[in-house]
């Protein structure tokens, strides 16, 4: 039963993707059922992604391994051996039933789309099986199979946008992503060679494999390369910001929805599992790299003045706060950076959705003639205060469970740059709150005002099911928490084994 | 004890507010479903004070933890520390001590009087529904803090007043409620990071021992003890100045303390945070300012309140928060006295007075502290409510239109002289037995619990009595202003003048604002001793050891100074507007020149820095690089098309023929290198 769950979860979107082409589209009706189809494959999906979480979350003792998973041998001969390897553990359960969580919500936010109809839905469900894929896989190859085959549709549908450079920024989307696939397989292929290890389940890669000084510090470089591409990291995020700054609003959630989560995933699951003594060497650089991130997004969100794009930059200052998590090396920190991801999975659209329909409406992407436009929306106005409070850790709400276990994580071991992080969130509070106020609370000026109508019909009721995931998730993250933390024990106990000996202070010393 | 329980209904009565609100379909009805479940939350808190002041020194706690897990943590670098192991808990919980009953109180009759001052001003107006819902969540944050037991439960109830308060701010009209709220938001979220750091280090040092004391064979601390409980945390911190605690030192307690403390400064708006006033201040719609400026009073105080046995045992703090307060009193009283605009004079009164709260807690009697932070809100929360009032209905915005004003509405002038009366403490009035409280503390008595060395002492004593001077002279000023300023000079202007004044409201129409005023003036009473219960000295006991009645001395001054500040006030010769114009060095010492100074300082050269950076640098060389290649990769390009094109049509055949080649050569090598392996 088990086997065929996460197969489900995996392939009916894909299945249902194929339907989409073969139906007609010519009246109403005929695109209702389209869109409806596209909505019942998700649906399908989520419910059997929720009843694996909710099989697996009561027992926290199950996150440390992958527990209903189906191992079957795919492809032999080779120096290596992929298999057909789907499995949840603590690492990846809540990621994978975030992604379906999310994609009804996507197709509703979708709802009203006019023009190439079959394509756009059929990418999507697409985008969701390649996604999925990668979170239930427990096989690198096939990984990777999963993490590059997303590149593909994801970029065609950035480049259907049908906005003025939609194609240039489709192909550059697809460049970078290849960019990260390339450098993903690349470092594979040298874990493989060098540790000699022909098996590429988890596992295995994680327990035996040993790659040490040069070779070991240049695959965590080509992982965090692949993951902090995806991540939008510092100095790697110039197509993450263009992407979902510039695409059409549902497409931009996508791109975030899909990419930051899945680097996330990779860093934590790969780059320090299979080489962690190369993640030891390189943690300056990590913290400056987090840090970096943050601060850079934090800044350019405040002189931003595209107002799509500005949520973008709000958006990488979290792959900082992430990355802040990953390099500290704890089991509590490397689960919050897991735990925000799986939020900013509900935060990223529900910011993005209010983003795109105040400049959609009104007609500008500049923040400046939008002063004001949204005073009187008063459905957007919160949906904006949850996502933006959410995103900067107010309590409560879905980012703050994350940010605090990083920083509680974090702060034993650098507490400098944990301090320094705080400070950053508060660069990217003022950030948020600069836009909002304009935009959300300004006085109305110009025409601007009466142009931008209240959420309504499919977008409201996909704001609403997003914030209520961000509140929910914000509120009970305590039930979710020692599931992950089963995962994360595990990735942290083996870059502690890679650690120097350490002596102790003794009993009663005083700091 | 029973009645314990109704603590419950304290903390989540304003939800049920909430909730009766969005069952309403006028705005008046959600506005009184609202008012509704405030109405309730008082009178639960009454039953509670009752219950608490029957059983004094009972304290009694519930909580019901939404996260609760286990975890071990050792940092891969463990030379450094080597921390936490503990049950990382989560919830909403009370803890009842009379003080926090008292509060609780407070807390609630601020809450119902301004939502019935909001229902008298702004029946008409759309956003009533939306500020009174936010009034409803404000009330459940600031409860939250009163109430907590746990310093994480403190932290998410500061949090959310802060954000909520901002957001009653900005759902102000007018071009300024944004720019208000964004900057007095800032102000507190960087006082609630600090808070955050506090609770970060405060985990991460203590649960580790707190769980040892918990599960031990002698057991030190109450079981299922979850590391930033306060029951736990006093114990802990008190063992940590023995040397109990492996880890932790005076070195730790202090920097805890001081997170704690720059908290409770942002959040009061005391020097340097005092921009946060003068940006409120500027926003129209004083409700908001209002709640933000008590929310910031009480929160800011509970904070100390709840940390105190941390600050007393941090050595340095507490001298460091008197010398702060005593600042910031002053500061904000001179302010004050230069200030002509009347919604600025009420916010920059409440930045003084919070912070002569600040001070008694400082100066290591918290109980002294109490009565005036009753009286101070009181008072504040009256002088905003008619200031908003006068500025409403009539459109009397600075003192120099005191004149006109009084001469037509009389009632209302006089109810705003007051609701000063109550806040300068003149005559026994309002803040001033609180005020002779405090200033008992710092001159005479001995029985403080922490007692900073005498300097400080005799610092704080001048700086009260300073700003109590201040103070009073502020309300003297209005007096003069009132009963000796004319009408404008220009014809027009004083028809519009009149025009306005014809528009005021009988005082019945303004009944909040009456029943505040009221309230303000007969709050000192609670520390008056001979007052049956004697509440303030009952309050005192309950929570520390402290001062019972103010000493002779101290009653005195406080009766003696603002007397002679009114008195010089009015001796000198008043001009038609002695205080119109605001000079330029005065933009600079309120705070807001500072604030602005800081914003450019951090978000502004930095930020103007990376994005010139990316535009004049990053931004160019990325599209240079992309032309170059796109010129490369052109269908029409010689360069590309004749060695290397397929037809001399694709470019990416050879591509993918070179990558071809190198995936079979690194094939054949790798299977190569595996056969040779054993």
């Amino acid at each position: 039963m088990h086997d065929i769950t996460l197969t489900i979860i995996v392939f009916v979107p894909a299945a249902a993707a194929l339907l989409v082409l073969a139906l007609p589209v010519q009246t109403d009706l005929q695109r209702f059922r389209v869109r409806t189809t596209a909505l019942f494959a998700s649906v399908i999906s989520l419910a059997f992604a929720l009843f694996d979480l909710l099989g697996e979350v009561g027992n926290p003792a199950q996150g440390a391994l992958p527990q209903p998973a189906i191992d079957a041998p795919w492809l032999r001969g080779f120096f290596f051996q992929l298999d057909y390897h789907l499995g949840t553990d603590g690492l990846n359960m809540l990621l994978l039933f975030a992604v379906t969580a999310v994609f009804p919500l996507l197709i509703l936010a979708s709802w009203r789309r006019r023009e190439r109809y079959r394509t756009y839905f059929a990418l999507l469900l697409l985008i969701e099986t390649t996604t999925a894929g990668a979170f239930a896989t427990q096989d690198l190859g096939l990984f990777i199979v999963f993490f590059w085959a997303q590149a593909l549709p994801l970029g065609l549908l950035v480049g259907l946008g049908g906005q003025p450079g939609a194609a240039a920024l489709g192909r550059r989307l697809l460049g970078w992503q290849s960019i990260s696939g390339a450098a993903l397989l690349v470092g594979t292929l040298l874990l493989l060679l060098r540790s000699g290890v022909t098996s590429m389940n988890f596992q295995t890669l994680t327990t035996v494999s040993t790659v040490k000084g040069g070779v070991g510090l240049i695959v965590f470089t080509l992982f965090l390369v692949a993951f902090g591409l995806r991540m939008g990291l510092f100095p790697l995020h110039g197509w993450f910001i263009d992407s979902v700054g510039a695409a059409p609003a549902p497409v931009g959630m996508l791109v975030a929805v899909t990419s930051v989560p899945l680097g996330v995933y990779g860093l934590v699951r790969m780059a320090l599992s299979m080489a962690p003594n190369a993640a030891l060497q390189l943690v300056v650089p990590l913290l400056a790299l987090a840090l970096l991130t943050l601060y850079w997004a934090a800044l350019r969100a405040r002189g931003e003045p595209d107002l799509r794009r500005m949520g973008a930059y709000g958006l990488m200052g979290l792959s900082g706060v992430m990355l802040l998590g990953i390099a500290s090396f704890s089991e509590v920190s490397e689960a919050g950076a897991l735990y925000l991801a799986f939020t900013l999975v509900f935060i990223a659209p529900l910011l993005l959705l209010v983003l795109g329909a105040v400049s959609e409406r009104a007609g500008a992407l500049q923040i400046a003639p939008l002063r004001g436009a949204a005073a009187r929306a008063p459905r957007l106005r919160l949906f904006f205060a949850l996502a933006a409070a959410a995103l900067v850790g107010v309590p409560l709400l879905g980012g703050f469970p994350g940010i605090f276990q990083v920083l509680v994580g974090s702060f034993p071991a650098h507490r400098y740059a944990t301090a320094l992080a705080v400070l950053g969130l508060l660069l990217l509070t003022a950030a948020l709150w600069r836009a909002g106020h304009r935009v959300f609370w300004g006085a109305a000026e110009g025409q601007a005002e009466a142009t931008v109508a209240d959420a309504r019909g499919s977008e409201f009721y996909s704001g609403w099911g997003l914030s209520a995931a961000v509140v929910l998730f914000g509120i009970f993250a305590g039930y979710f928490m020692p599931y992950v933390i089963q995962g994360t024990d595990l990735v942290s106990a083996r870059v502690s084994a890679a650690a120097p000996v350490v002596v102790p202070h003794s009993p009663g010393t005083h700091k | 004890m029973a009645l314990f329980n109704a603590a419950w209904a304290v903390l989540l009565l304003p939800l049920l507010g909430l909730g009766l609100s969005y069952l309403a379909e006028t705005r008046r009805g959600i506005a009184l479903g609202a008012a509704v479940g405030s109405a309730l939350t008082l009178l639960a808190a009454v039953v509670v004070l009752a219950t608490s002041a029957s059983h004094p020194g009972v304290t009694h706690g519930a909580n019901l933890a939404f996260w609760s897990y286990s975890v071990t943590q050792t940092p891969f670098n463990a030379a450094a520390e080597t921390v936490l192991s503990s049950t990382f808990q989560v919830g909403v919980g009370y803890t009842v001590d009379p003080l926090s009953a008292v509060l609780a109180c407070l807390v609630a009759v601020l809450a119902l009087l301004n939502l019935a001052h909001l229902l008298v001003q702004l029946h008409r107006d759309q956003r009533i529904g939306s500020l009174a819902r936010t009034t409803c969540l404000l009330e459940f944050s600031v409860l939250a803090v009163v109430l907590a037991p746990t310093l994480f439960q403190l932290l998410i109830g500061v949090e959310l007043a802060g954000l909520l308060a901002a957001l009653l701010v900005a759902a102000a009209q007018g071009p300024a409620a944004g720019p208000a709220a964004r900057r007095g938001y800032l102000v507190w979220r960087a006082g609630a990071a600090s808070l955050i750091l506090a609770t970060v280090f405060v985990y991460v040092k203590f649960s580790g021992a707190i769980a040892n004391a918990a599960t031990g064979s002698k057991r030190t601390v109450p079981a299922g003890s979850t590391g930033l409980d306060f029951v736990a945390l006093n114990h802990m911190w008190l063992a940590a100045t023995h040397g109990l605690v492996t880890g932790v030192g005076g070195r730790t307690l202090t920097l805890a303390a001081v997170l704690v403390v720059v908290c409770a400064v942002a959040v009061c708006g005391v020097f340097p945070f005092h921009g946060l006033w003068r940006s409120l201040g500027v926003a129209p719609g004083a409700a908001g300012g209002l709640v933000l400026s008590l929310g910031g009073m009480v929160v800011g105080a509970s904070l100390l309140f709840s940390t105190f046995d941390l600050l007393r045992v941090a050595a340095g703090v507490l001298p460091a928060l008197v010398v702060l307060a005593a600042v910031g009193s002053v500061v904000a009283a001179a302010l004050a006295a230069l200030e002509d605009r009347l919604r600025r004079v009420s916010l920059w009164v409440a930045g003084s007075l919070a912070a002569t709260v600040l001070m008694g807690v400082g100066l290591g009697t918290p109980g002294a502290a109490v009565p005036l932070l009753i009286a101070g809100t009181l008072s504040v929360s009256a002088l905003a409510a008619v200031t908003t009032t006068m500025s409403r209905d009539l459109r009397v915005e600075s003192l120099g239109q005191l004149g006109a004003a009084w001469r037509q509405t009389r009632p209302t002038v006089l109810l705003l002289l007051l609701a000063l009366l109550a806040c300068s403490g003149l005559l026994g009035f309002g803040v001033f037995f609180g005020r002779a409280e405090v200033l008992a503390v710092a001159i005479a008595h001995p029985a403080a619990v922490a007692r900073p060395a005498g300097v400080f002492r005799v610092v704080a004593a001048v700086c009260e009595l300073l700003s109590a001077l201040l103070i009073a002279s502020v309300a003297g000023r209005a007096a003069v202003c009132a009963l000796r300023g004319g009408e404008p000079r220009d014809p027009r202007e004083a028809r519009q003048v009149r025009r306005n004044l014809a528009n005021a409201k009988r005082l019945s129409q303004i009944w909040p604002a009456v029943t505040l005023t009221g309230l303000a003036l007969l709050s000192g009473l609670i520390a008056l001793p001979g007052v049956p219960g004697e509440l303030g000295g009952f309050l005192a006991m309950a929570k520390h050891a402290t001062v019972l009645p103010a000493n002779g001395l101290a009653l005195a001054l406080s009766v003696v100074v603002p007397l002679a500040a009114v008195l010089a006030v009015a001796a000198v010769r008043l001009g038609q507007r002695p205080w119109a114009g605001e000079p330029a060095w005065l933009a600079w010492a309120d705070g807001g020149r500072l604030t602005l100074g800081l914003e450019q300082m951090v978000f502004g050269w930095p930020a103007r820095l990376a994005v010139g950076w990316y535009e004049r640098v990053a931004n160019p060389a990325e599209q240079a690089a992309r032309a170059a290649l796109g010129q490369l990769t052109a269908r029409g390009s010689d360069l590309w098309r004749r060695p290397w094109s397929w037809e001399g049509r694709s470019s990416s055949a050879p591509l993918a023929a070179v990558a071809l080649v190198a995936a079979v050569v690194v094939w054949v090598a790798a299977t190569h290198a595996g056969a040779g392996a054993p």
